[in-house]
């Protein structure tokens, strides 16, 4: 029923709705030429046939043809946009294994370089005993036991504190010794 | 008739116009037709239909791989690395493919594949080819590796643990398909010699084996992780296809007490020692008095890390037990004054030897009846004083302090094959042994476990738990402090402080051979004697452990030789006592000792 419904519609206003009719109309006056091969008349007469098919059936639709040719384009245009997308995942798939490979390496680099590091800081007491260096004894104290800051008004007759062994009363002597050589 | 040419001629002019923009419509139509079918295809494969095809082949390149986690490492108190895992590879060829290998020949096309050694053509094919190729790479000789691709099979492991750089080396050989590598751990000690024995080794599989790597071998150990991805031919990862994957979690860094460089000298001093009293071998262990911790734990033994000889042979420290001799009187010292039974001032007229319930006791050295208070018993060393003051001190009370001190109970260090020493009940005791008992003979401890007894009396009578590890920092850097057990008092204060005062006598006795300029001294020696290697007591362990300093205690330092040249603890064991005590006090920058003022006594 309802087919038949577009079908009335179409013949009520041809000139308003589709005026390419009216060119159609003129196709047999250019097709009539003189010494005209026939094989070539059949094949454009074939395909113009089909085209005017094609271009009659989208007439005869309730849709627009612009309508038709806007959701095509849009659908092409979402299928080259997926393809684009999938690709360019795949790019970036590749350049991020090759970054992860690149610090993979990086990590290995720097890895060995420490042990390499440590094994050498290993090695340094004993290159140094080789060189004669021994680690440091003994320990000098500085005792402040009675000492006592000089007063500027006696600047010409310093105090000299009484003398007493490094470790006579060390309660308050500074250790001059450091953590020696390891 | 020219009207008729020229429209003739225009007429074949208009037809062959039309023709030509048919054809090349027709033209233009099959090949839009053909790009539309092109693009359809492909969008279909791609988007809809390809789902099933790719699936199959995706099935078939799908593989599963273990992500291997890091082992954990281990560091000595200043952080410097013992023990860490490196990444390395092992090199695995495939005779079958090395069978088939034909070298490129290198041209301009054939530059990024080609294969030629220095320039030149390889001028061979097969597993010669490859073998000249890979042979200088990983330094083995030619014709072996050669020999080894040249069989049947797809799977020959031609060299562990080789280092990545080799490795990127080997891939430009383009021998992907022959060689490939496969990614794997290799656990490297930098400090080698440092503690061999105490940190042991890990075998094949690298899981711990022996010391530090056995014992933490939990913490040490990571989880490992998997991803699910496609491989390409040659058996690369084709990005983008991982499916699943769950990243490892590397084993935790294990921090212990041990500081490095206290280490390396108190080695070095026993070295120093061994060789100047030629020492069957000497050992010697660093305890911080206030905390428990091991500070250093060294032996002459010397074996790498990781080596055969550090797996199968725990530290000295651990396994040698003996018995401590003379340093055991300041346990019953310790007892006698507890239990309130002696005092430090006592006086005793003691002889250099005693007949005592029909067993005979002698003193080291032989003199003349001397009027000695207690605390001159522990400064001369009197086996005969010890026995005269113990008449009320029981058998039990005996036992009891021994065991209140750790002797002959787990250190709870938990280091492999650690010995707790021997000590039978009281009720075992014959006549002799319940008076040598006194003086450090009839039981048996390690050196660990003196060490503890000793700062026991250093930390104002109370016994902390040892321990080695300080702290276990996980992947995330999230550092946990390792839990001590509860400390327990086995004596007062008072009465730690009195044997401390006594220790500091016997260690002026000692100032000519074994002080340290500065600091005050408390110690003990002992000498006993041990089997030899006919089984009988043919051998001499020589022993000195101190506190130092005195006044302000810090460490306390025990050091065993084993058949030293001059036998005594004092004269042996001493001086290396005051050497290493020497560098503790220059390397922790501890402030020199005030005067001693309240010496006990030791005449009468």
């Amino acid at each position: 029923m309802s087919s038949v419904a577009r079908s009335v519609r179409s013949k009520t206003a041809p000139d308003k709705r589709r005026p390419a009719r009216q060119s159609e109309a003129r196709r047999p006056q250019l097709s009539v030429v003189q010494g005209g091969r026939e094989s070539t008349n059949a094949v454009t007469g074939n395909l113009g046939q089909r085209a005017r098919g094609v271009v009659e059936w989208a007439s005869a639709q309730s849709t627009p043809l612009i309508h038709f040719v806007l959701a095509f384009s849009f659908l092409i245009a979402c299928l080259l946009g997926s393809l684009l997308l999938r690709t360019q995942m795949v790019q970036h798939s590749f350049e991020a294994s090759s970054v992860q490979k690149s610090i993979s390496q990086l990590t290995q680099d720097v890895q060995d370089d420490q042990n390499r590091l440590d094994e050498l800081q290993a090695a340094l007491p004993e290159k140094a005993q080789k060189m004669g260096m021994v680690p440091q004894q003994g320990t000098n104290s500085v005792d402040l036991q009675g000492y006592r800051s000089i007063d500027h008004k006696q600047v010409g007759t310093p105090q000299v504190p009484p003398k007493q062994p490094a470790d006579s009363n060390p309660m308050q002597s500074l250790s001059s010794s450091g953590g020696g050589q390891r | 008739m020219s009207n008729k040419r020229r429209n003739a001629k225009k007429g074949t002019s208009n037809d062959s116009l039309v023709t030509f923009a048919q054809r090349s419509t027709v033209i233009a139509v099959i090949l839009s037709l053909v790009a539309v079918v092109a693009l359809g295809k492909l969008a279909w494969i791609q988007l809809f239909d390809g789902s099933s095809t790719a699936e199959a082949a995706t099935k078939s390149r799908t593989v599963p791989r273990t992500l291997r986690a890091q082992r954990g490492r281990i560091l000595d108190a200043n952080g410097m690395v013992l023990a860490q895992s490196l990444e390395r590879y092992t090199i695995v060829g495939s005779p079958k493919a090395a069978g088939d290998f034909v070298p490129v020949a290198c041209t301009q096309q054939t530059k990024r594949y080609c294969h030629e050694i220095n320039g030149k053509p390889l001028g061979v094919s097969g597993p010669a080819a490859v073998a000249r190729l890979l042979a200088p790479e990983l330094g083995l000789n030619a014709m072996e590796l050669g020999a080894q691709l040249s069989g049947k099979g797809s799977y020959v492991i031609i060299k562990k643990d080789v280092t990545p750089q080799v490795k990127r080396s080997i891939d430009k050989l383009n021998l992907a398909g022959v060689i490939s590598a496969e990614l794997s751990n290799q656990r490297s000690y930098p400090h080698g010699d440092l503690m061999g024995s105490l940190i042991g080794g890990v075998d094949a599989t690298g899981k711990g084996v022996a010391g530090i790597e056995y014992m933490e071998n939990g913490l040490l150990t990571g989880k490992d992780g998997y991803e699910i991805y496609q491989q390409g031919g040659q058996g690369q990862q084709i990005p983008g296809t991982e499916t699943q994957s769950k990243q490892p979690v590397n084993g935790k860094d294990v921090r212990l007490t041990i500081d490095g460089d206290v280490q390396w000298y108190v080695q070095k001093a026993l070295a120093d020692g061994k060789a100047t009293y030629q020492a069957g071998w000497a050992m010697a262990v660093v305890q911080d008095c206030a905390t428990g911790q091991i500070i250093a734990l060294a032996d002459t033994e010397n074996r790498s890390a990781g080596s055969v000889e550090a797996k199968m042979n725990p530290p000295l420290v651990v396994t040698q037990t003996f018995e401590p001799g003379s340093i055991g009187k300041t346990i019953t010292l310790s007892g006698m004054l507890q239990e309130n039974v002696r005092h430090m001032t006592d006086q005793f007229t003691v002889p250099d030897h005693l007949k005592f319930d029909g067993q005979e006791y002698r003193d080291a050295n032989n003199h003349k009846p001397e009027r000695w208070t207690m605390a001159g018993i522990l400064q001369n060393s009197s086996n005969v004083g010890m026995v005269m003051a113990s008449d009320k001190y029981t058998d039990q009370m005996r036992y009891d302090y021994l065991t209140k001190f750790g002797i002959g109970q787990p250190s709870g260090l938990g280091l492999q094959g650690e010995s707790r020493g021997l000590l039978t009940s009281p009720q075992a005791w014959d006549r002799r042994t319940r008076n040598t008992v006194l003086f450090g003979q009839g039981y048996a401890t390690n050196a660990i476990q003196l060490t503890n007894a000793i700062s026991t009396i250093a930390n104002k009578g109370v016994r902390n738990s040892q321990s080695l590890i300080k702290t276990v920092t996980d992947v995330d850097g999230k550092t946990n402090q390792e839990t001590a057990k509860q400390p327990v008092r086995v004596i007062d204060e008072q009465v730690a402080g009195q044997v401390m005062n006594g220790m500091e006598s016997v260690a002026e006795k000692f100032k000519n051979v074994a002080s340290v300029d500065g600091y005050r001294v408390a110690s003990k020696t002992g000498t006993a004697e041990v089997p030899g290697k006919n089984g009988g007591l043919t051998s001499i362990v020589s022993d000195w452990s101190g506190i130092i300093p005195a006044d302000n205690p810090r460490f306390v330092v025990t050091v065993v030789m084993k058949d030293p040249q001059g036998t005594f603890g004092g004269l042996t064991a001493g001086p290396v006592f005051a050497q290493i005590g020497e560098f503790l006090m220059q390397k922790y920058e501890v402030p020199p000792s005030s005067p001693r003022t309240d010496a006990i006594p030791v005449e009468w």
